[in-house]
């Protein structure tokens, strides 16, 4: 059988009258020859009128107008549009050769995979098995297993066996105080930057990069796209969103970064602002639910704020932004048992870019808090915080925590973890840091991204938003709070 | 006295209840950015479908491969009803 496509005959003189007049073209000669890409390929961009390929001739063709002509005339003798009938004429091929290669074996009984498959897509047992899944994966997975027993493990060996020895072997070696707060003590580089890599955020991150390759490889994700679709629309976003948001929960960074899957300008924009407003990162997450599990109270309080942010925000934001609704469509793969090695080495190349990506800020943000505290300007920002800090009937502080967050997000939180479990804060105020953490700036890391992906107009526009929502939300809560005189 | 086993009646992709198929014939016209969508996951005229699932989102099945899309794209897709 031979492999060469050839259209129906109107295309086939379209293609052969387009080359010859772009062979009299230098410009788009030389291009042919440099890229090796054929001038029969170039007659069919043409023909169907690929953007990026069409503008640039627009500009450079002086036989524009004839190539114009010979596709409006090639297009005549068609009643579908061309990139249609291109299009239909390679998938027979295709299909074609899937016939003649493709050796078909007796139907293996899908009947597992139909049953589980109906299971995650029928919306009456879906909702309820995806509120399992978030429950045991995220929750008690990440939030208890991780974020407690892990952390306080790990966190008790660096606090008994870590920390007293590298501050004596400091104390030993170095004799000025000044050198010594560099790297043990307080917030030394080991004893709080390491200890707070470690410690608190790899077994968090771990634990939940290890779930979300679990559903990654087991095709369930799409199959959660397909069940919130039509929830997600009247936020102006489509199924699709909700894997950069899953993501989101593992690393704003690596999921604003991700919505770039996403269909329209204003779908991204949406996601975007969701994931640096609302979204905690996993260490946040784990953090905070691993804090706040103990309270159920607080930990709805928490849950039932960030949903209501989530979907007012989403909801206003479509209203104001100008355009349409964006489609929705997606494969939905087979269901399949995922490989224990592909998890695991899924699972070890992300906590790896993690740590990666982190150690060095924190080892940065330890230095620069030693120059802060060295400089005074530590103390001045935390003055200047301070107010605030009041408004929001926090103790003082809780200001470092907030400085924290400005370098990455699960830096301020695993301050919090501290701060609450040297008994500076209590019940209440627990709950308002939580939130306002929460929806607090985008950490540094995504930032930047955001910058990538969105341009500076929007980037410092949607930061300066998030700063004052929430804090202001945060002042909400604690007033309402006192006033129902909510008490944990 | 003939055995009919198609219709010729034409409806969009929307209109067809769970566990029916239809053979696509043509999709919604002038609207190019919806078309390079439907090429792009192979949906073609000719090919038959499958209503799997029609809430909260359309399942189709197409020789196997399952897609899921909105009830907006299921529209633009005009299917002739077979048994």
């Amino acid at each position: 059988m031979s492999l060469f496509l050839r259209y129906p005959t109107a295309i086939e003189e379209g293609i052969t009258k387009i080359e010859s007049l772009l062979s009299k073209n230098k410009v788009i000669m030389s291009m042919t020859v440099n890229s090796s890409v054929s001038r029969r390929s170039l007659a069919l961009l043409l023909l169907q009128k690929e953007p990026i390929f069409w503008k640039k001739i627009q500009q450079q063709e002086p036989y524009i107008v004839e190539i114009e002509s010979v596709i409006q005339s090639v297009q005549s003798q068609f009643s579908d549009p061309l990139i249609l009938v291109i299009a239909k004429t390679r998938h027979q091929m295709a299909r074609k050769i899937e016939e003649s290669a493709v050796v078909k074996l007796k139907k293996k009984s899908p009947e597992g995979e139909d049953f589980f498959h109906q299971l995650t897509v029928n919306p009456i047992t879906g909702f309820p098995l995806l509120i399992f899944v978030l429950y045991f994966g995220i929750y008690k997975f990440v939030g208890e297993f991780g974020a407690g027993i892990l952390v306080n493990q790990i966190e008790g060996f660096f606090a008994n066996n870590i920390n007293p020895v590298v501050n004596q072997i400091t104390a030993q070696f170095l004799p000025w105080k000044i050198a010594q707060d560099l790297i043990a003590n307080d917030y030394g580089i080991i004893t709080l930057g390491v200890r707070y890599a470690i410690a608190i955020i790899f077994p968090i991150v771990t634990t939940f990069f290890l779930v979300l390759s679990l559903l990654e490889d087991s095709g369930y994700l799409p199959r959660i796209s397909l069940l919130v679709d039509r929830l997600f629309k009247p936020l102006g976003l489509s199924g699709r969103a909700i894997i950069p948001l899953i993501l989101g929960l593992g690393c704003g960074t690596m999921a604003t970064l991700v919505t770039r899957t996403l269909e329209s300008k204003r779908e991204r924009f949406i996601a975007t602002l969701l994931l640096a407003l609302v979204i905690p990162c996993s260490a946040q997450l784990g953090i905070i639910l691993g804090l706040l599990s103990q309270n159920p109270l607080a930990l709805t309080i928490w849950l039932g704020c960030l949903g209501i942010v989530f979907l007012g925000v989403g909801i206003l934001t479509a209203k104001v932004i100008p355009g349409n609704m964006s489609s929705f469509y997606m494969e939905i793969p087979p269901l399949r048992w995922p490989h224990p090695m592909g998890i695991v080495s899924k699972t070890y190349g992300r906590v790896k870019w993690y740590i990666k990506e982190i150690t060095g800020l924190f080892i940065l943000a330890s230095i620069f808090i030693w120059i802060g505290k060295l400089t005074g300007i530590f103390e001045l920002l935390v003055n200047l915080l301070n107010p605030i800090m009041i408004d929001l009937g926090l103790p003082k502080d809780a200001a470092s925590v907030f400085l924290y967050g400005f370098f990455r997000r699960d830096y301020g939180a695993a301050g919090m973890f501290d701060l609450y479990n040297s008994g500076i804060l209590d019940g209440r105020q627990l709950v308002v840091t939580a939130v306002t953490l929460t929806l607090f700036i985008p950490c540094i890391a995504q930032f930047q991204s955001l910058l990538r992906e969105q341009g500076l107009k929007t980037t410092l526009g949607m930061t300066s938003f998030i700063l004052t929502f929430a804090f202001c939300i945060g002042y909400s809560l604690n007033q309402l709070l006192l006033i129902f005189e909510v008490s944990f | 006295m003939f055995t009919q086993t198609f219709t010729v009646e034409s409806s969009a992709l929307n209109l067809l209840k769970e566990k029916e198929k239809g053979i696509i014939t043509q999709f919604r016209k002038n609207d190019e950015l919806l078309l390079k969508k439907l090429i792009a996951m192979g949906i073609m005229p000719g090919l038959s479908v499958t209503i799997e699932q029609r809430f909260p989102s359309f399942v189709i099945n197409m020789n196997g491969t399952r897609l899921a899309i909105d009830r907006n794209l299921a529209r633009a897709i005009y299917v002739r009803r077979t048994r």
